[in-house]
């Protein structure tokens, strides 16, 4: 006969066992790379943190990166948990906005997609553009073509029209490196974008049709340096 | 008058009105009989009962078996029909996530996965983390990443004209300056590293403490902690 009073006891054993099996791996986090912090408070506030998002379904990986990236370059220790805790709130907002995506890498993406200012409406928008394809290159490129210094409209409508289009993630990588160079060679950033985006796009009206065109090589001079 | 008294006791004999309250009572009683309700038994005391008096002549084992039995029978007993076919449903649904979650799991490219490549990458698909991937986060171990793809990168020597050693730090390496040493040669330092798909931004640390971006490539703005860097956009097979 099994009484409450049985069950109880049961359940606090099975607990009992179970704090024990994981006092072996808690004690390996003394060994942990965290104890470069010296702060104890932020690193059970970091630890916290991952726990946290681990337990929400979010890749800690990205989180695991940035504590340590903040340490190899010799942050504050409150500036690591800060960073921390901001990427932590990212990419729950980008699960969210990309979903139904479990890769950490296409998350990472999105998140430094917020990071330099795409809102989630977009992310939410391109996911349904391209709902069976990782995202991480078109947006790895939008964000930093948005860091490079071209527009946020402007890239986010050029981005969006090459994934309406189908284009692959070498012609995403080549508009990327192209605008780049142009804008270091002194092109307007929004000038590029739109210029080198038009060449992706014939390119891929040519593909239709069959015929080929190239669009990368070497950059465009501006107006004012011919 | 003899007449009318044996008129009188015929009509007694053959009058319905008296002969109705027997059959009506016989009548009641069936009908009670029949409507009156069973009292409850309580089946699970009675099992109970039946099954310590069995308890005595098995082994263990059967014990054991005797309490599961018990407690199926608990379950039935106190769970409405619609419950238990909700639980039912909710533990094959259960058993199909866990069965999908095993053949989907596997990483595109790597063989055994059941799936071709093709359909594999196209579905950004990964496990969520178990309780070991948790705590090794919590610790500190980043997790694998999936498709890498090679990429070399190459520092001028004439950059750094005082470098002994030159190593690249990066989010693909945990930012670790000992991990990724560059190696001299023809002029340069150069080194060959698998990386995922997607933008990735580095460094060069030159002889373990100077941190320089690598010149030829796009300077990355470090809004978190104010280094300089660089990025590279790998893109997918």
């Amino acid at each position: 006969m099994i009484t409450a009073s049985t069950l109880r006891a049961r359940a606090a054993r099975v607990a009992l066992v179970a704090l024990s099996l994981g006092a072996a791996p808690l004690r390996a986090q003394d060994a942990s790379p965290f104890d470069a912090i010296a702060d104890d408070a932020t690193k059970a506030a970091l630890r916290t943190i991952i726990a946290d998002a681990a337990a929400r379904g979010l890749p800690t990986g990205a989180l695991v990166t940035k504590v340590r990236e903040g340490i190899a370059k010799h942050a504050a220790p409150e500036r690591i948990r800060s960073a921390t805790a901001l990427l932590a709130d990212r990419l729950a907002v980008a699960n969210t906005a990309i979903a139904p995506t479990r890769s950490s890498d296409e998350l990472t993406a999105a998140a430094d997609a917020l990071q330099v200012g795409i809102p989630a409406s977009t992310l939410r928008d391109m996911r349904q553009l391209w709902p069976q394809r990782p995202l991480t290159v078109p947006l790895g490129v939008l964000s930093e073509l948005v860091a490079s210094g071209v527009s946020k409209p402007v890239a986010t409508r050029r981005v969006r029209d090459l994934l309406m289009k189908g284009a692959n993630t070498t012609q995403f990588a080549s508009l990327g490196t192209s605008v780049q160079s142009d804008i270091a060679a002194g092109l307007a950033p929004d000038a590029s974008m739109e210029l080198r985006s038009k060449g992706v796009l014939s390119l891929l009206l040519q593909q239709s049709t069959g015929e080929g065109v190239t669009t990368v090589g070497t950059p465009i001079r501006p107006p004012g340096k011919r | 008058m003899n007449d009318r008294r044996s008129h009188h006791e015929q009509d007694e004999r053959h009058d319905p009105r008296e002969a109705l309250p027997l059959d009506d009572e016989l009548m009641l009683a069936q009908v009670k009989s029949v409507l009156t309700p069973i009292p409850e038994v309580d089946r699970w005391h009675i099992a109970r009962i039946l099954a310590a008096t069995k308890n005595r002549q098995r082994t263990p084992v059967q014990r054991v078996v005797a309490r599961l039995s018990d407690a199926l029978e608990w379950w039935r007993f106190h769970t409405p029909p619609l419950a238990r076919g909700a639980t039912l449903a909710t533990a094959a649904l259960a058993v199909g996530f866990v069965a999908r979650g095993y053949v989907m799991r596997g990483e595109p490219g790597l063989p055994g996965t059941g799936l071709p490549a093709s359909i594999s990458t196209r579905v950004a698909v990964r496990e969520s983390l178990s309780a070991p991937d948790t705590l090794q986060a919590v610790n500190g171990m980043a997790d694998q990443r999936e498709q890498r793809m090679t990429t070399q990168f190459v520092l001028d020597a004439r950059d750094v004209p005082t470098a002994q050693r030159v190593s690249i730090v990066g989010d693909f390496n945990d930012w670790n300056s000992s991990a990724t040493p560059l190696t001299l040669d023809h002029g340069a330092w150069t080194i060959t590293v698998p990386l995922p798909p997607g933008r990735h931004v580095y460094a060069f640390v030159v002889n373990g403490d100077r941190w320089i971006r690598d010149p030829r490539a796009p300077e990355a703005t470090d809004s978190d902690f104010g280094r300089p860097g660089s990025v590279i956009i790998v893109q997918a097979p």
